[in-house]
């Protein structure tokens, strides 16, 4: 952590950030009115009201934002306006198609597996929720807003913010709450809602490693021993990265979520970074990541735990279980498609049963989107289960190609970079790391998720910020904004003027000097 | 149908117009608008340079007053081709920077974040020193110093302004500068 005079405006950027605000606004408007041009032939008769919706959530954000944090980013609102937008979108999009009969495939269903009930596509995507959890997230981002003046004071919680952030992060292994959804257990369900704690978690670890690493940081910066190129810390230094490794290895052995365990990990190896500048300690945390995955996979095989192994077989080879395999006890795998070896046969040859239907609907979205996608309302994303959450991703590459994709990842690159320059332009050493760490943590969610999706590694059930369905997720990312932006007015405002000790304080015109 | 292809083609083109659009207010955050640099009509800056460190620039102790006297454009023209263009960092971590003489006031060094060549040094005081145009010529000005500036191998005394030649090194800490043509 350098210190570097870096190069920041000291003036308010109304105009930009209302314009790219409309613009955002346009866009998703645009998009709403597609998806209805498409399906119908004509704008959906309900698109006035969400647009209406989401034009005074967003009038009311800026409004907030221009009066209590004038000199704040001007990216950072319009972006997540924007995500939120295409999110709610896709979701109304997916939505929209529940209504909708499929008469040939109902036929074909109720052929195939007699006495069942059909259930049609899309269902659980819910733009009445999923809008309502965004007037909720919007007026927690205003609370959050006005009323944390400094972010410096989550530092004096640290320690019970962490002891929240584990808890919450064991909270799904706990046998009567947790809810296993698609082989990993990372939801616990309150009554009537699920909540996805691992979003919560991301600001409560974020914290409590910044004041960690504030206290740490030199100690972490000391080096004992060089290796060649790797310059090692002292090794009472590495036990606090060692829990923490401990702790994530559980993660992912117990809730049986790569992503997860991923996610959390590598968000305290990348804030060791930041504090410390030190290469070696990415490597020591990548090793450290690599070694216990590959010892838990290796043990599980050992052991005979077949969940987590047939995670990882889906993952390498999902084409054997798509629409169902069973395993059997030698080690082939009989694709079920077809009903061929059936449910009661596979289970009378000791065999387990696996799908991978999500995974591979969502590869096939992708192709079927191809470059320029299919255009919005015009695909099929609703075959692809949890299209509208797990999946959105997938669905928004379906409709609107890579072109699209890349745009929409474009969107998230420009957040992450507005972090990182809300962290570098900070001078408070707590504050820069929780802004590095927030930006980080973005970062590698969005990595997680689609590089899920993508088959690049494990699926997780992690959602994609502001765009999948569901209330934690909104929640907990629109306080992250808030935070961001409060951070990046403290950073941006023009510092107050002090009268100088030199001498006499003159003011010059500069246009005369020259 | 052919509607509905030109309607997913305009959206992805309106999807990427707002990408570009995003670039384009950073890119407005770090340099200044393009508007307002034409409407300044000033020549083209260094890269590294933006209005804000100008406006700090401006804020910074003003140089003698001859200064103001004896603006740039009236130098005699024989001095032109003996003058120096730049203030070259060519030791420390700093090493390669180049402040350009002719869009710069008065040169600040310096481990304060408002100073024109900020060094992260331990050895730099945090207003160490100070380069500044008077008459024909640059002047170095130590500006009490804890561990001293050094022309050449000589130690300037502070306060006690000195001529700054041409080519000659000018350490601060771990860090020296000289002008260069």
């Amino acid at each position: 952590m350098t210190e570097v005079a870096t190069p920041t405006a000291a003036r308010p950027r109304r105009a930009a950030s209302l314009g790219l605000l409309v613009f955002a606004l346009v866009v998703t408007i645009a998009g709403f009115a597609q998806v209805g041009l498409a399906r119908d032939g004509s704008l959906p008769t309900n698109m006035f009201g969400y647009a209406l919706a989401i034009v005074a959530l967003a009038g009311v954000s800026y409004f907030v934002m221009q009066k209590w944090t004038p000199y704040a980013d001007p990216l950072l609102l319009p972006l997540a306006v924007l995500l939120n937008g295409l999110g709610l979108m896709m979701i109304y999009r997916i939505d929209q198609t529940t209504t909708t009969d499929f008469p040939e495939e109902k036929a074909r269903f109720e052929a195939a597996n007699p006495g069942q009930e059909y259930v049609p596509f899309g269902v659980g995507a819910d733009i009445m929720g999923q809008l309502m959890w965004t007037v909720l997230s919007i007026g927690l981002f205003i609370a959050a807003l006005i009323l944390v003046k400094e972010v410096k004071a989550f530092q004096r919680y640290h320690y019970t913010l962490g002891a929240v952030g584990l808890v919450l992060l064991m909270l799904p292994m706990v046998p009567v709450i947790g809810t296993e959804l698609n082989g990993a257990r990372i939801w616990i369900k309150l009554g009537p809602f699920s909540i996805q704690p691992a979003e919560f978690c991301k600001m409560a670890f974020v914290v409590f490693f910044a004041a960690y690493l504030v206290k740490k940081r030199a100690a972490l910066s000391l080096v004992s021993r060089k290796i060649w190129l790797l310059e090692l810390p002292r090794s009472r230094d590495l036990y606090p990265i060692l829990g923490f490794w401990i702790l994530t290895l559980m993660v992912l052995a117990v809730e049986n979520d790569f992503g997860t365990a991923l996610l959390f990990f590598g968000l305290f190896v990348s804030m060791i970074y930041i504090a410390t500048g030190k290469a070696s300690w990415v490597f020591i945390g990548l090793s450290l990541f690599i070694g216990g995955v590959l010892i838990i996979y290796i043990g599980a095989q050992l052991i005979g735990i077949d969940h987590i192994n047939q995670r990882v077989e889906i993952w390498l080879s999902p084409e054997n279980y798509f629409g169902g395999g069973c395993k059997l006890p030698d080690g082939t795998v009989d694709n079920m498609m077809d009903a061929k070896p059936t449910w009661d046969e596979c289970m009378a040859a000791g065999g387990s049963y696996a799908e991978s239907d999500q995974l591979m609907a969502g590869l096939y979205a992708m192709g079927e989107g191809g470059v320029l996608g299919t255009g919005l309302g015009q695909g099929q994303p609703y075959r692809t289960p949890l299209a509208f959450s797990d999946e959105i991703f997938t669905s928004l590459a379906e409709e609107l190609g890579l072109t699209g994709i890349m745009a929409l990842l474009m969107l998230y690159v420009l957040l992450v970079e507005r972090g990182f320059k809300v962290a570098i332009a900070t001078k408070d050493e707590f504050a820069k790391l929780f802004a590095g760490g927030v930006s980080f943590v973005f970062a590698l969610q969005i990595f997680v998720i689609t590089g899920g999706v993508t088959k690049l590694i494990p699926f997780t059930g992690l959602t994609t910020p502001f765009l999948s369905q569901g209330g934690s997720s909104l929640l907990a990312n629109w306080v992250l904004i808030a935070l961001l932006i409060r951070l990046s007015h403290e950073a941006r405002k023009p510092a107050p003027v002090a009268i100088q000790d030199e001498g006499m304080t003159q003011i010059v015109n500069v246009g005369n000097l020259r | 149908m052919i509607t509905l292809t030109l309607i997913k083609i305009a959206f992805l083109v309106v999807l990427w117009l707002f990408v570009i659009a995003a670039v384009g207010v950073i890119r407005a955050d770090l340099f200044g608008s393009r508007a307002a640099e034409r409407a300044a009509d000033r020549p083209p800056r260094q890269p590294r340079q933006t209005a804000q460190e100008r406006a700090r620039q401006q804020r910074q102790p003003e140089a003698p007053p001859q200064q103001r006297q004896q603006p740039q454009q009236q130098q005699p023209p024989q001095q032109q081709s003996h003058e120096p263009s730049a203030l070259v960092v060519t030791e420390g971590p700093l090493t390669g920077t180049r402040i350009d003489l002719a869009s710069s006031g008065p040169i600040t060094i310096g481990r304060a974040p408002d100073s024109t060549l900020v060094v992260s040094d331990d050895y730099a005081s945090s207003r160490h020193a100070r380069i500044f145009r008077q008459d024909a010529g640059w002047i170095l000005e130590d500006l009490n110093s804890t561990n001293g500036t050094y022309l050449g191998r000589s130690k300037v005394v502070p306060a006690r302004p000195v001529q700054l030649p041409v080519g000659v090194p000018v350490r601060i800490g771990k860090t020296v500068i000289e002008l260069r043509k």
